[in-house]
C-alpha cells in the first residue's frame, strides 16, 4: 500500500502533462474508450496508452477492459482529495473569505423593504 | 531582527449586494462565524465596529501555538469599504503589524471583495506568503519540485 505521500506525488506527476490533463478535461464528460481518448490528440494510440496507463497508477482514471475494448473513467474521489491538498494550503484569507462567501449563502434573504431603508438610511 | 514588506491581495465574487456582504463584517455574531478559522471560534471575540473600535480574537488557550488578533478599525464607509489596522501575536511574540482595507464593489453578478494588506513581518515568525493568495504560488513551487523529479 503507497502512503499518502506517495500517492500524492503520482497524482500530481500525472497532472503536470498538458495531454494527460487533457484526457482528463474528456473523462469529466463521463467514461471513454482509449481511442476515443486518442482521437482529438496529435498521438500516437500508443503514446495514449501509456498515458492512460499513468493516470490509472496515479488512481486518478480507473479502466476496465471488455474484450479488446479499455474503457477509462475518472475517481471522482481520488481527484477530490487531490484538490484537498491544495484546498488546506490555502491561506488564512482565502480560507476566510471563502468561509464568508459560505456564510453568506446560508443567511436568509432579507427582504426588499429592510434593503430599501437601508440605502435611503441616513448613516449614523 | 528582520523584518518583510509586502503588499497583497486576494478577491472574491459573492452573489449577494454590497450592503450583505457589508453586514457580515459589521455584525460580530456573523462576522466571527466566518473568521476564525480555528475550529472553536473564540468566545471572547469582539469587535466594536466603528472608527476607534477594538477587535479582538484568538485561538484556543489549549492549542499551540495560541494566535492572538488585535485591530482597531480606522476608516468605514458604510457599504463600500473598511480600513482597519492589526498585529498578530504567536505563543506571545508579535510576528505583524499590518493595514488591511477591505472594498466592496457593485456587479452585475452582487459584489467584488477586494482585500488588500500591507504588511510588516517581522523576525521571520510570519511571511506575507503565508498569509497571502498562496496557490498561485503553490503551484509555481509545486512545478520546480515536478520538474526536479522528472
Amino acid at each position: 500500500m503507497l502512503d499518502h505521500l506517495a500517492v500524492l506525488d503520482l497524482r500530481f506527476r500525472a497532472l503536470a502533462d498538458a495531454g494527460r490533463r487533457q484526457m482528463l478535461d474528456r473523462l469529466v464528460d463521463g467514461p471513454a474508450t482509449v481511442s476515443q481518448l486518442a482521437a482529438p490528440l496529435r498521438m500516437t494510440l500508443a503514446a495514449v496508452v501509456q498515458h492512460v496507463q499513468v493516470l490509472e497508477s496515479s488512481g486518478l482514471v480507473r479502466t476496465r477492459k471488455t474484450g479488446r475494448v479499455r474503457t477509462c473513467s475518472i475517481d471522482a474521489d481520488a481527484l477530490r482529495a487531490t484538490e484537498q491538498w491544495l484546498a488546506d494550503r490555502r491561506t488564512t484569507w482565502e480560507r476566510r473569505l471563502d468561509r464568508l462567501g459560505t456564510v453568506l449563502d446560508e443567511q436568509p434573504r432579507p427582504t426588499s423593504t429592510t434593503r430599501h431603508d437601508r440605502e435611503q438610511g441616513p448613516l449614523t | 531582527m528582520t523584518v518583510e514588506h509586502d503588499t497583497w491581495t486576494v478577491q472574491r465574487d459573492y452573489p449577494h449586494p454590497p450592503d450583505r456582504v457589508f453586514a457580515a463584517w459589521a455584525d460580530p455574531a456573523v462576522k466571527v462565524r466566518w473568521f476564525d478559522l480555528s475550529g472553536a471560534p473564540d468566545p471572547d471575540y469582539r469587535s466594536d465596529f466603528r472608527v476607534g473600535g477594538r477587535e479582538t480574537f484568538r485561538t484556543p488557550a489549549d492549542v499551540r501555538p495560541i494566535y492572538t488578533y488585535d485591530a482597531q478599525y480606522r476608516d468605514i464607509v458604510d457599504g463600500r469599504r473598511i480600513v482597519t489596522t492589526y498585529e498578530m501575536t504567536v505563543d506571545g511574540r508579535r510576528i505583524s503589524v499590518s493595514v488591511a482595507t477591505v472594498e466592496l464593489d457593485s456587479t452585475a453578478g452582487g459584489t467584488r471583495l477586494t482585500y488588500t494588506e500591507q504588511g510588516a513581518y517581522l523576525d521571520g515568525l510570519d511571511s506575507a506568503a503565508s498569509r497571502r493568495t498562496g496557490t498561485a504560488a503553490q503551484l509555481d513551487r509545486l512545478d520546480t519540485v515536478l520538474q526536479g523529479q522528472s
